[in-house]
């Protein structure tokens, strides 16, 4: 027998509604009572029926997950329609259920391999405490290190994979060839600390750096560039052009980051948000305030001059600095410690220094604090690529007058070979030095001078009478590209019969210098963040009691942890690296080495040290132009190294390059040599500008059509969001209309509704009104809202039950009323 | 029922936590066992939420904090980094809405507020503050907001992460 009149109209209703309102029906299918088995439904054999049955209730698990409902009802509407399901499909065939399984089975394993993959991730505890302590402007820097030290560690691997390794296992062993052994004299001085720490000795003439490298020509190496950045990590940022619009609603509604779970971070936070909500305040009054236009535009016209004049400065300080290191090298024997570092030491602390000066600055500028962000991260960014830009010229116009010295030389003097009498060699250097004695006062000299290898006795190549010194150089010397990746090397001293630190010559050093910037800016890392960051702290926290002021809220306070800057420091650091790592194949695995230590590093300062900040800073917007600037930076930082490539002699004795008139030249070789002859004048053809050209333009053109569609794009987006404003405005009048029309039909009939609350008289009620709802539940549409708006609007007590089945579009039993109906019935 | 939604292993274990003496080790009896909201509160996740009292009534069974099993796998659900948006957005609106009348009206706003600052902003500072919500965000111009308002402003947030 029929169990009820609820049951029956509940199922004419699934009959007639099937997959519409799903959302109200199984609401309603969770709050009878469990005595509804999956017997009673489908009560017919129709098989499209049960069909559309089955297919309603799979959609029914498969959206479970976005149901307001409470967990009780989940799972009662989940395990009712797996019977369903369970039990019809078995009618229709056999082998969905044999599907259906394996799906399941894929999906359980799809999250256990979600969860375990997880733990491989470096890294991650550490970061999602820092998150939940500082919120997630802050982890983004740490997530930021992670990206930067797996891209390293894949540049690692390539350059290992095919240059070191390859050099290492069938490259000519150590000490056969001239280029890969230590001078007898400098053997003695190897070992010492301080030729270690100018990348001297046995690290100079091993596998991280270029002179190693043996000539032969090999395919792999030959034409190998730098890696171009994997850039997979494009996240789309939510595109919101009314970003101005909601200002306070966000403020107020999103503000709290619900991933902190410590108390003193909460307190920081809430500070944040009562400052955010106080900046809101301020500017919506100064909306309204007229500016004293003129005292401003003067002082940020003064700003922009000091930052002006302070990036010429430093620009030109650098240069200055690698201009009197080479002077000193020519003209004094030995170097100071101080004088030796003194380039990357004033590198590194210009760009210490430099962006706090820079914020002082903004201080006079009273920009809007965002502005003021931006503006500093450009200043500071400005300032990165002069710094660098700066050293890299000033350095290479060292190679330049060299180079053009040692052409010069090179018609003075009798070829060498790269031959296995080293050890004549080596005894008739000491005999030369001998003989040269200490009267002739070997001084410093940017030429290049060739040595006669076979001659046991040789005139000192005094390369040209026009040069006013004299240095003698071994093949090993002439290697400017490893010294370009080293740095100014030891002390320069000749000694009489080889003794003592003697390497006595100049270098160039170019990008040698790099890995020498590279390890102090990591020296300097290390102080300030102990300096500034950690003896701060320790001074605020246990002095502020006898102080005179109270140091935890006033100057200097602790310190925040300044994420702008330190990202722009970390994307200074990856183009320093790139700079460098054609000349320095080991250089990218220095550098991960460097991210690890200052991951550890970082993460234990920002906890120890720092509180969480003041302003709210938008982390999510910022990703994109992390990345921005990371791409760039790459570009510019590899313009150098092409530059050096194309235009700069490699050096005549080391090297994989050595011997040809541009590095590129190998590729030409290659091609002519190792490759079939059709291949080459394929090539040829292609290089020629009868291809070139035309390829050019047709990329100018693709980009500029690249471009349009994007603007076209934006505008259409831009006027779709107008339109739906647009139709949501209407839709709202409408309602208020018809909200008008109702009182006076819902007036008439709340006289003689019965005080039923069984749900079978809402039942009927919801049935004409259900055709309105599309079966999109998880957008709670206008619709369904306007209706419940409506029975609130007519009925102000809105806990009793519904009336009107006299009523056409009488209220639908709404979210609302779900909620309504659990609180009534339980 | 725990094989349906595996998570809830782990978060089952946390509820047990929170009460053990309470709280049965077997729940197939389904027993009807509720674990009071100062329990709840101290939570780890909870304890520095302004919100943690609302939060607790929202998805509580009778509105005043106590929760069963359910009740609490339900808040983590909810709560956890997978729900979707449009579904934090809805429980985000009962949570704000204090005297639960389906509108976040001037009131609600005031305790928002006072409740997000706890107690810095001064009463004219929040009066302005609500009054700005309220141009911003309030569609139909009835002086509050309705889910539809809310979700409008909601969605269109860059960061609306939680």
């Amino acid at each position: 027998m029929k169990p009820s009149k609820a049951s029956q109209r509940y199922r004419s209703i699934r009959r007639n509604t099937s997959q519409h309102c799903f959302y109200q029906e199984s609401l309603l299918l969770s709050t009878l009572d469990d005595s509804f088995t999956a017997d009673d439904t489908g009560d017919s054999n129709d098989p499209e029926q049960i069909f559309q049955n089955i297919q309603f209730q799979k959609d029914l698990m498969a959206n479970i997950r976005c149901r307001p409902w409470t967990m009780g009802q989940k799972l009662r509407a989940l395990r009712r329609a797996k019977d369903i399901v369970l039990k019809f499909e078995g009618r229709l065939t056999r082998t969905r259920g044999y599907q259906a399984a394996g799906a399941e089975l894929w999906r359980k394993l799809a999250r256990l391999a979600c969860n375990f993959v997880v733990i491989f991730i470096p890294w991650e505890m550490r970061i999602k405490k820092i998150e939940s302590h500082f919120g997630s402007g802050v982890a983004s820097y740490f997530i930021f290190l992670r990206w930067l030290f797996g891209i390293n560690i894949v540049l690692t691997i390539m350059t290992g994979a095919f240059i070191v390794i390859p050099e290492l296992i069938a490259g000519q062993p150590f000490g056969s060839t001239a280029s890969k052994t230590i001078p007898m004299e400098h053997v003695a001085s190897a070992q010492d600390l301080d030729t270690v720490w100018s990348l001297g000795g046995y690290l100079q003439y091993s596998v991280l750096f270029y002179g190693y490298y043996g000539k032969e020509r090999r395919i792999g190496r030959a034409g190998y560039r730098l890696p171009l950045a994997m850039a997979k990590n494009s996240r789309t940022s939510l595109a919101s052009a009314s970003s101005e619009n909601y200002t306070f609603c966000w403020r107020v509604f999103c503000a709290w980051d619900y991933l902190i779970g410590n108390p003193e971070a909460a307190e920081s936070k809430t500070a944040a948000i009562v400052n955010s909500i106080r900046e809101a305040i301020l500017e919506e009054q100064e909306k309204k305030k007229s500016k004293n236009l003129a005292v401003t535009i003067c002082l940020r016209v003064v700003a922009n001059i000091l930052v002006l004049l302070s990036l010429a400065g430093s620009i030109y300080l650098i240069y200055f600095v690698v201009d009197r290191s080479q002077k000193l090298e020519q003209s004094k024997k030995e170097l100071t410690l101080w004088e030796k570092n003194e380039v990357s030491v004033v590198v590194s602390l210009v760009t210490m220094l430099a962006p706090s000066a820079f914020d002082l600055i903004a201080a006079l500028e009273m920009y809007h604090p965002r502005t003021t962000l931006r503006f500093q991260l450009a200043r500071v960014l400005v300032l990165y690529l002069g710094n660098l830009y700066s050293l890299i010229i000033a350095l290479l116009d060292k190679v330049d007058s060299m180079s053009i010295e040692e052409a010069a030389s090179q018609n003075s003097t009798s070829h060498w070979t790269d031959s296995a009498t080293f050890a004549t060699r080596a005894a008739s250097e000491e005999e030369k030095w001998s003989t040269l004695g200490p009267g002739v006062g070997l001084r410093r000299n940017s030429t290049w001078a060739l040595e006669e290898a076979n001659v046991p006795t040789y005139t000192s190549p005094l390369s040209g009478a026009n040069k006013t010194t004299v240095s003698t150089k071994r093949p090993q010397d002439q290697c400017w590209e490893t010294y370009v990746g080293q740095r100014r090397g030891g002390p320069e001293e000749e000694v009489e019969g080889g003794r003592g630190r003697a390497w006595g010559h100049p270098r160039i050093p170019v990008f040698q210098e790099l890995l020498k910037l590279s390890i102090i800016d990591m020296l300097f890392t290390v102080a300030s963040i102990l300096l500034i960051d950690f003896f701060r702290g320790l001074f605020v926290r246990y002095l502020s009691d006898y102080w005179c002021w109270d140091l935890e809220s006033k100057f200097p306070e602790y310190g925040e942890f300044k994420i702008a800057e330190n990202v722009l420091h970390l994307v200074y650091n990856q183009g320093m690296i790139w700079m460098g790592a054609f000349f320095s194949p080991c250089l990218p695995a220095f550098n991960v080495l460097k991210l690890i230590g200052l991951m550890y590093l970082r993460s234990w300062a920002v906890l120890t040290c720092n509180v969480p900040h003041q302003q709210v800073f938008r982390a999510s917007r910022s990703n994109n132009f992390y990345l921005a600037m990371l791409l760039f930076m790459l570009f510019l930082c590899m313009l150098p190294t092409i530059f050096a490539i194309v235009r700069y002699k490699p050096s005549l004795n080391c090297g994989p390059f050595s011997g040809q008139e541009k590095i590129y030249d190998i590729v030409s070789e290659t091609i002519n040599k190792d490759f079939p002859a059709w291949f080459g004048s394929v090539v040829g053809y292609i290089s020629s500008p009868v291809v070139i050209l035309p390829a050019v333009l047709l990329l100018f053109m693709l980009i500029y059509y690249l471009q349009s569609i994007a603007r076209s794009l934006k505008l259409s987006n831009h006027q779709l969001r107008m339109q739906i404003q647009n139709a949501r405005s209407e839709d709202k009048k409408k309602v208020a209309q018809m909200v008008e029309a109702r009182i006076q039909t819902q007036d008439e009939s709340t006289k003689r509704l019965p005080k039923d609350s069984d749900l079978g008289s809402q039942l009927s009620s919801t049935h004409p009104a259900t055709p309105q709802n599309n079966g999109n539940v998880v957008s709670f549409d206008s619709s369904s809202s306007k209706s419940s708006r409506i029975e609130t609007v007519t009925h102000p007590a809105p806990r009793s039950p519904r009336p009107g089945p006299g009523s056409a579009t009488s209220p639908l039993p709404g979210f609302s009323k779900s909620r309504l109906e659990p609180s009534t019935t339980r | 029922s725990f094989s349906l939604f595996p998570s809830h292993t782990r978060l089952y274990y946390r509820y047990q936590d929170l009460a053990p003496q309470l709280v049965p080790l077997d729940y197939t009896s389904c027993p009807d066992v509720k674990v009071p909201y100062e329990l709840i509160g101290t939570m780890p996740e909870l304890k520095d939420n302004p919100f943690r009292q609302r939060i607790a009534q929202v998805f509580s069974e009778d509105g005043d904090g106590h929760m069963t099993l359910d009740n609490f796998l339900d808040m983590f659900s909810v709560m956890s980094e997978m729900a979707p948006r449009d579904l934090k957005a809805y429980y985000a609106f009962k949570i704000y809405d204090f005297n639960n009348d389906d509108y976040i009206c001037a009131w609600d706003l005031e305790q928002t507020v006072t409740k997000l600052t706890r107690g810095e902003l001064n009463a004219e500072e929040v009066s302005l503050v609500c009054e700005k919500v309220l141009d911003e965000a309030d569609g139909d111009h009835d002086g509050r907001l309705s889910l539809e308002d809310f979700q409008n402003m909601i969605l269109r947030a860059p960061d609306f992460l939680r």
